[in-house]
């Protein structure tokens, strides 16, 4: 069904998604551990887990949309059936729009802050704020691959490891 | 602005945009009409919203969850549960509930109860003569206590939306009106149960066989202990608490239980790590729309404004609640706490309403919401697991739900369900 292409792209998706959040997880419980046993702690740690956390919401946004995961209200295409595939096509409209228009937003607010650093770490934060336009990018792309089957059914990509709803809080 | 602000947000909401774009497209729009506002705004506010240490407590408390939700130790606490409450009549009910409210001192969202514990639960007592649209009904409105017992995604979203709360105050203070709605389902679950004549489990248990199930028990039990005594006596703060869960999950699930193997890592950190761009993107947005509100003073006109119709605290407690269930039956919870907190807790501070308080009816509101079609996410995933149709677990819902309205009810009227227990640990 997907193309080799589609498939390449969710799975680099998926472990860029899973290495970050093991990161975080790890070296924030290192800094805990260390703080218990030696009074001391890793003063990077905090910094450097912030922004992994910003780069995981941006390059998991994407992801979530292809399963369907955004929590949203679905009772107008519900109640009227028949218009549904017209209410999909201006959902898709828009949110295309919006993507752009963030991507535009965040690649100028990246390349005005690239000049400043961040406290401990020194990396320009720019660098931290890429994470918007190529968040709202790759969204593009995912909303462009998933257009056939949501506009025509309203389906989203299926998957053992999640369905829609598992995804939501 | 304002108006485009909110005509543009309810358009895109209605019409079936996810929360978070529509509240960020929403949020453009008034940046645009408005004309002399700067566009990197936007992006500002995108990132000052989840660039927040305290926040990380969220993919923390998702990923003990779903480490957590493993075959055994559902199984474990099940056994644990049963042997205190098992033998009474609808006793699988009991044990139910008794089950989930100790899954929600581990997990801090409604739908891993559900999922979890919930999901074995409803099985087990289909297969024990219980109606499937009973099961589901009783494991939905149960599965409401976790967000509301510690931990709590829903109250660090809260926190964040209005610091003036602190965050372990109100989870302190989740825990005794959480208690009292698993005592008011398992009222409901006694009174049905007689009606229709659902037994208690025949077995007779040794006090060996006591000693044996609670010895494996332990384990599981010791992390709610951990989470909440970390978190209350101030060893832990929040986010440590939720990283030493992590990996507290990790260890008990791997080498106590082995219930946990190495292959399923990367399908549970992306699951949890998806949870949580669906849940941090949301929040990223509502920063923006925030700032909107706080630049155009609604929040300041509105407080002024409540406090002088000279209004008692009850009047506005009860407007609120009836606000937030007609809000919760569109809504999910988080979207609610990041729209509404930040208009709504400064009047009821005004007004000289405990934060604490509020914040706990609040919670406990839009969580209910879930219990209510058309987005009712915990009747979603109930439904699906005892395979029973919408419309019939609904009309077994009812005495759930009315019996939550009367503990939403009592903990409008009697403020010291929230705040006595926060209180003995010094937080107002």
């Amino acid at each position: 069904m997907l193309s080799t292409f589609d498939r390449v792209l969710i799975r680099l998706n998926r472990w860029a998604v899973i290495s970050i959040l093991a990161a975080m997880a790890a070296m924030v419980f290192a800094n805990v551990a260390l703080r218990f046993l030696s009074d001391h702690s890793i003063l990077w740690v905090e910094e450097v887990s912030r922004y992994l956390m910003i780069w995981l919401t941006f390059l998991g946004a994407g992801l979530v949309l292809r399963y369907g995961g955004h929590v949203g209200i679905d009772a107008l295409q519900d109640a009227l059936p028949r218009q549904a595939a017209w209410i999909r096509l201006a959902i898709f409209v828009l949110l295309l729009v919006f993507f752009a228009t963030m991507f535009w937003l965040g690649a100028r607010y990246a390349m005005a802050t690239w000049g400043q650093t961040t406290p401990v770490m020194q990396i320009p934060i720019g660098a931290v704020y890429l994470a918007m336009p190529i968040g709202f990018a790759l969204m593009i792309v995912h909303l462009l691959l998933m257009a056939a089957p949501y506009l025509r059914h309203g389906r989203f990509l299926a998957d053992a490891e999640f369905d829609a709803d598992s995804v939501k809080l | 602005m304002i108006a485009a602000l909110f005509i543009a947000c309810i358009v895109l909401l209605a019409l079936g945009v996810p929360v978070a774009f529509a509240l960020g497209g929403g949020t453009l729009v008034a940046i645009l009409v408005h004309g002399s506002l700067p566009l990197v705004a936007l992006p500002k506010y995108l990132f000052s919203g989840i660039d927040v240490f305290a926040l990380m407590a969220v993919p923390f408390f998702i990923l003990t969850a779903e480490l957590m939700t493993g075959g055994a130790l559902s199984a474990v606490l099940l056994r644990f549960a049963s042997q205190f409450v098992g033998r009474f009549r609808g006793g699988l009910g009991h044990t139910n509930i008794l089950a989930i409210t100790f899954f929600s001192g581990i997990s801090g969202s409604a739908l891993a109860d559900a999922a979890g514990p919930g999901a074995i639960m409803i099985r087990m007592m289909k297969s024990d003569g219980y109606r499937a649209e009973y099961a589901a009904a009783l494991t939905a409105a149960v599965s409401i206590l976790g967000p509301i017992i510690p931990p709590s995604i829903s109250m660090i979203i809260y926190a964040l939306a209005y610091p003036e709360v602190n965050l372990v105050g109100l989870m302190i203070a989740g825990v005794v009106p959480g208690a009292l709605i698993a005592v008011a389902m398992a009222a409901i679950n006694h009174v049905i149960s007689v009606r229709r004549n659902y037994r208690g489990v025949a077995e007779t248990l040794l006090l060996a066989d006591y000693l044996r199930n609670t010895w494996r028990a332990l384990p599981a039990l010791v992390l709610p202990v951990l989470i909440l005594g970390g978190i209350a006596s101030g060893a832990f703060t929040p986010t440590e608490a939720s990283v030493v869960a992590v990996f507290y999950a990790l260890a008990a699930g791997r080498w106590i239980y082995g219930s946990l193997e190495w292959r399923m890592l990367p399908g549970i950190l992306s699951r949890s790590a998806l949870m949580t761009a669906s849940v941090l993107i949301i929040v990223a947005m509502s920063a923006a729309f925030a700032w909107v509100l706080t630049i155009s003073r609604v929040p300041q006109d509105l407080t002024a404004w409540i406090v002088g119709m000279n209004l008692s605290p009850l009047a506005f407690l009860f407007a609120v609640n009836v606000l937030l269930l007609v809000f919760g039956i569109f809504i999910e919870p988080l979207p609610g706490v990041v729209v509404l907190v930040p208009i709504l807790a400064p009047i009821a501070h005004a007004l000289g309403i405990s934060d604490l308080q509020f914040g706990i009816i609040v919670i406990v509101n839009l969580t209910m919401g879930m219990l209510t079609p058309p987005v009712g996410g915990l009747l979603f995933v109930t439904s699906v697991v005892a395979r029973v149709p919408l419309t019939r677990l609904v009309a077994e819902l009812w005495p759930f739900l009315w019996a939550q309205v009367a503990v939403l009810a009592l903990l409008s009227l009697v403020p010291q369900i929230s705040t006595l227990l926060p209180g003995v640990f010094g937080y107002r």
